[in-house]
């Protein structure tokens, strides 16, 4: 979703890390990690799909991250199980603002050229799976001229929950209108997240979407 | 897939009824918030609890053995009903005769209808929980396992009381009740037979445990002279020094209550008194021999997972078609009453995992609710195997991407 959606957010990301001296480049020759077919109840095809993202995991001799957090969570949860045991996970898959605060240890320090008003969604995979609650905040805390709304109920889901918007999407759209009213109701109209299932989901329902790494990136940029 | 989603279509198309979700919703999770706030020892009760319910449903042969002897040392009948209707069955055998029945709240009385069974036999049924009366009055069956009427917001029961009991139309809640109350009170003096459910048995010492708010449960138990309790295999725990962990857990996580008005831990018959257990397995057995499925029978109805879920929340109870909703109910109902009729429920939920947070035994509904979704056959099969095969391959993934985006700019997916 992040490479149909958000094409840009890859070259964000890539720059973020630069900017902290990492270098990252893009993982050739992998497709989606499955997590759809997965959650429709076909593991078999998540297993077809997801089998080069796992075999480029394994490979690669540096941490692979991940742009979308349900995505990472995915992989983390269910790669060992799917694929048989045969690596170690979670020390060499991370989502990106997990690596930077937990990993790195890093903070992004920037500047945005106009003022913005922004909430910050934590998406469930990356909140309640992976368990990074604080860290996202105080990691665009960094970036001067942005200023960070608290949204009534954050925690709740957006709506978006991959396969269900689909299957009803009138109640996914009634979730999202809500998520939407309560930013829109703390003061922001831009929301930043770090997944693009619900980015694509609230910004459907109006409201103006951006990965943190784009966010970041732009403060660094200045 | 299309139960759920008609219901739910008609659901959002009522906004009062969201109002009076989110309101009653909000506050139960801000008392839950603060009473578990002030156990110290929180996460290890969870744990202490599900390591107690696991080593019960273990050993469950053993601990229903051991229920029913003690229950029948004191005089007390024990029964074992294979499914709903042999449990209706046994009930209106025990209930011929005996005059007018009232009922205490319980799930599993509404999972196998035993109103609607007696009623249909010419017994007079009334239910004497208020929320349980108030949707028995409207002809609705509970939208919320803990709070049946959760959606209804007070005019509506005031429009009910008008039209069903005959009088002045009232939205003083303390009115309404007194109401009820003054209808009901006839009917508990009355009633020849007393139905509750049981939050939990107690293997050892042959207890029924009973937790509730309004003091109708224990009328109900001891008014009447027969009573009947009705359970399903699963609420067993193998000993009263159990008991505590749970009085700990359950009210909190439910109401957000410290402990309910009233817990009654009962070692019936009592003096003078009738008593009959009725012990349902309706399809449990099934689950407790699947062990990837079997954590879903540690539930202890405590609604946390309904409260939590932002489904339920837009949807209400109703949309589930299940006298199971939210969460749990969309876990149980599948496996329970059949996937050909409820295998739209594991899909009604964005797995979020807000239910796995707040379930007080650790269930981890998001994964069950995938399991389900699996065994059900899987969504549109043809479809997703060729997308599957085009994204099995980088190249295909890469093609398929271009095409995408430009479909989704097209098709405002």
């Amino acid at each position: 979703m992040t490479e149909i959606h958000y094409p840009g957010v890859l070259e964000a990301a890539t720059g973020v890390l630069g900017s902290i001296g990492l270098e990252a480049a893009p993982l050739d020759g992998v497709t989606c990690c499955g997590q759809a077919f997965f959650n429709s109840g076909h593991p078999e095809m998540a297993r077809k799909v997801g089998r080069s993202l796992f075999y480029a995991i394994e490979n690669s001799p540096d941490p692979v991250i991940v742009l979308s957090g349900s995505c990472a969570q995915f992989i983390r949860e269910h790669y060992p199980r799917l694929f048989g045991i045969g690596m170690d996970i979670d020390e060499s898959c991370f989502e990106f603002t997990e690596f930077i605060t937990r990993l790195a240890g890093a903070e992004i320090k920037g500047r945005l050229a106009t003022p913005m008003r922004a909430a910050y969604h934590p998406a469930c995979h990356l909140l309640r799976g992976i368990g990074l609650r604080e860290e996202p905040f105080a990691l665009l805390r960094g970036i001067e001229n942005l200023e960070l709304v608290k949204v009534h109920k954050e925690e709740t889901c957006c709506g978006f929950g991959g396969v269900f918007s689909a299957v009803y999407p009138e109640v996914s759209r009634k979730m999202a209108e809500e998520k939407v009213g309560t930013i829109r109701d703390a003061g922001a109209d831009v929301v930043v997240a770090a997944d693009a299932g619900c980015l694509r989901r609230m910004e459907l329902s109006g409201l103006r979407a951006m990965h943190v790494a784009e966010l970041l990136w732009m403060g660094v940029r200045g | 897939m299309r139960e759920f989603r008609r219901l739910s279509v008609r659901a959002i198309a009522k906004p009062s009824m969201r109002g009076a979700l989110e309101s009653a919703m909000e506050r139960s999770l801000e008392r839950r918030a603060r009473a578990i706030a002030e156990v110290p020892d929180w996460e290890a009760l969870r744990d202490r609890a599900r390591e107690i319910k696991r080593g019960a449903l273990e050993e469950l042969d053993t601990n229903l053995e051991k229920l029913k002897a003690n229950i029948e040392a004191r005089g007390g009948k024990v029964h074992f009903a294979r499914d709903a209707r042999e449990a209706n069955e046994i009930i209106e055998k025990i209930a011929a005769g005996r005059g007018p029945v009232i009922k205490g709240k319980s799930m599993i009385t509404e999972e196998i209808g035993l109103r609607e069974y007696l009623m249909e036999r010419g017994h007079e049924v009334w239910e004497t929980d208020l929320g349980e009366f108030i949707a028995a009055l409207a002809g609705e069956p509970p939208s919320h396992i803990t709070t049946p009427v959760v959606h209804m917001r007070r005019a509506e029961v005031a429009r009910i009381f008008e039209r069903e009991l005959g009088v002045a139309y009232t939205e003083d809640p303390e009115e309404l009740t007194a109401h009820a109350r003054r209808f009901l009170r006839e009917k508990f003096l009355s009633a020849g037979v007393g139905i509750t459910g049981a939050n939990f048995t107690v293997a050892d010492t042959g207890s029924v445990v009973l937790f509730e708010n309004e003091g109708n449960i224990t009328l109900t138990t001891e008014l009447p002279r027969v009573h009947v309790a009705v359970m399903s295999i699963e609420k067993v725990i193998p000993s009263i020094a159990d008991l505590p962990v749970f009085i700990k857990l359950l009210p909190r996580s439910a109401t957000g209550q410290r402990i309910t008005s009233y817990v009654s831990v009962l070692s019936p018959p009592r003096e003078g008194g009738e008593f009959h257990l009725v012990i349902l397995d309706g399809g449990r057995r099934k689950i407790l021999e699947d062990e990837e499925m079997r954590e879903a029978l540690y539930c202890i109805r405590c609604g946390a997972c309904i409260n939590v879920c932002p489904v339920y929340r837009i949807t209400g109870g109703h949309a589930y078609h299940s006298t199971y909703p939210g969460p749990i109910g969309a876990v149980l109902s599948p496996m329970l009453f059949g996937q050909g009729s409820h295998g739209d429920l594991p899909y009604a939920s964005t797995l979020c995992g807000a239910c796995y947070d707040f379930c007080p035994l650790r269930i981890n509904l998001p994964a069950l609710l995938v399991k389900l979704r699996q065994r059900g056959g899987g969504l549109r099969k043809t479809v997703f195997k060729l997308w599957s095969n085009i994204w099995a391959s980088p190249a295909g993934y890469k093609a398929s991407l271009k095409a995408a985006r430009l479909i989704s700019r097209w098709m405002k997916l």
